[in-house]
């Protein structure tokens, strides 16, 4: 899947009613499996993207604002790189 | 231009946050957010933990819901497994995670009136709770962390006069509850309350929210409701919804789920038929290659754990998405525009567990000067402040 196929693919879920529960990233060998999990009622999809080590992560927030919170955990807990990636604010 | 930093303090709590404040006059004009400072890698350890042994893990992911965080765990490996448990254990897992909701929701009503003033009811509404929690250890043996549920099923069972020591019990919350009721009706509770930290339903379904801070906002947001799981499909459970979104409904609708809680438990003694507890999974058995999702209804929302598999002894991937990690994100757009005094009342009314509180710094940069508040400095300049401004605030609300 392409990074813009992602987006329109989640775009349309939203658009179903589906809502962002949270991402998770599986680092393999060369590459990263980054899962969105959304859920609309009782239904939960899986929308899996793959990655290379050396790519960065479309963010998501466009379309899910609480996008960000994961996206940023993820890369605290993997590496992964994110697309313009939100520092949680930091005390000064 | 004031600032004012929440924590982060107190690491050996659960969720330390830091909160930045960003202060003109009494109002707050910016408020900033800071989370992750007791990232305990919960999930690197589940990972390196066996499934069924797993189980131990999750159940101390939080010290005030854990029976939820166990149950959810267990129903996600009894899906990898391909595992059914007894009908006796549905029911019981059912009574444990309603007696855990009514113990949370008790515990946080206590610290609302105590935020905002009232330390009476807070002392009533602890030692009601205190009933409720030795009433736990006689059934589960524990006071926290009860680890009722294990793969498979469930490891205890009610026994002897059990069943009529609940049932004594819940009749005694039901009449309690009453009271809360009529006390939520003080014209005080309502002035600091209502019309403050209004969550709208368009912010609360975009922001992700969960639990009965989503509910206070009217969206149908409840996992019993949407998916669900062991018998509440057939149990008296109602989805409590409110309106506006502000405190008070989240108080409101709190205290609906109280009562609704009572309703569930009271309706599965009932309806409990006696059997098998649970179903034997062999500690060191590993299930086939695969994922799986479990969703639970926590006290303070949505509970969301994936496993997946890879043939191996232990999970390959576990990812846990609490509640409050849902919610947290939606509290910094709360909290602007808020006069000062009400933020106690508002950080409160998410239910977060924020050891954050427990000590506020003050800077004025103006004055170039640090003052160090903790967390009854706070909520005394928050009482101070309403004795001043009452009249202020009371016409806008009543």
């Amino acid at each position: 899947m392409k990074k813009e196929d992602l987006k329109r693919a989640l775009r349309a879920l939203k658009e179903e009613g589906y809502r962002l529960i949270t991402i998770s990233v599986l680092p393999r060998e060369k590459h990263f499996e980054v899962i969105y999990h959304l859920a609309r009622r009782n239904k939960v999809r899986n929308i899996r993207f793959f990655l290379q080590k050396n790519q960065v992560l479309p963010s998501v927030r466009d379309i899910f604002p609480n996008s960000w919170i994961y996206e940023w955990e993820e890369h605290e807990k993997t590496g992964i790189k994110v697309e313009n990636a939100k520092r949680l604010f930091e005390i000064e | 231009m004031t600032k004012i930093i929440f924590g982060p303090y107190h690491p050996a709590y659960k969720e330390p946050i830091g909160l930045v404040l960003e202060v003109e006059g009494e109002k707050v004009v910016d408020a900033k957010i800071s989370i992750g400072y007791a990232h305990r890698s919960v999930e690197r350890i589940l990972e390196n933990s066996k499934w069924i042994s797993g189980m131990i893990v999750a159940s101390r992911v939080c010290g005030i819901c854990s029976s939820v965080h166990c149950s959810t765990y267990c129903f996600a490996v009894e899906k990898m497994f391909g595992v059914e448990i007894p009908e006796r254990a549905k029911f019981l897992r059912m009574i444990f995670l309603e007696l855990e909701r009514l113990h949370s929701h008790l515990l946080w009503l206590a610290f609302l009136f105590h935020e905002i003033g009232f330390d009476t009811p807070f002392m009533h509404i602890l030692e009601d709770r205190e009933k409720l929690l030795q009433l736990i250890e006689e059934i589960a043996g524990r006071r926290v962390i009860w680890m009722v549920s294990i793969p498979g099923g469930v490891r205890r069972d009610l026994k002897g006069n059990h069943i009529k020591k609940i049932k004594k019990l819940l009749d005694f919350l039901e009449k309690r509850l009453k009271v809360y009721e009529n006390l939520i009706k003080e014209k005080t509770v309502i002035v600091r309350l209502r019309e403050v930290g209004i969550l709208n339903k368009k912010i609360a379904k975009e922001f992700g929210c969960v639990g009965p801070v989503a509910r206070a906002s009217g969206l149908r947001c409840d996992i019993r409701y949407e998916n669900p799981y062991y018998f509440y499909s057939y149990s008296p459970f109602n989805i409590q919804l409110g309106t506006k979104g502000d405190c008070y409904e989240r108080l409101v609708v709190r205290l609906k789920e109280m009562k609704n809680s009572i309703e569930i438990i009271k309706w599965c003694i009932e309806e409990m038929t006696p059997g098998p507890i649970s179903e034997k999974i062999h500690p060191l058995s590993a299930p086939a290659e695969g994922e799986a999702i479990s969703r639970h209804e926590a006290p303070r929302g949505e509970l969301f754990y994936y496993l997946k598999s890879s043939g191996g002894e232990t999970p390959e991937k576990v990812r846990i998405r609490t509640p409050t990690f849902a919610n947290i994100f939606s509290l910094a757009t709360l909290l602007k525009d808020c006069y000062l005094a009400d933020v106690p009342a508002i950080v409160f009314s998410f239910d977060p567990c924020v050891a954050c509180m427990d000590r506020t710094l003050i800077l004025d940069r103006s004055k170039n000067k640090t003052f160090i508040w903790d967390k009854h400095q706070f909520i005394l300049f928050s009482r101070r402040w309403y004795k001043k401004n009452y009249k202020l605030v009371e016409k806008e609300r009543l």
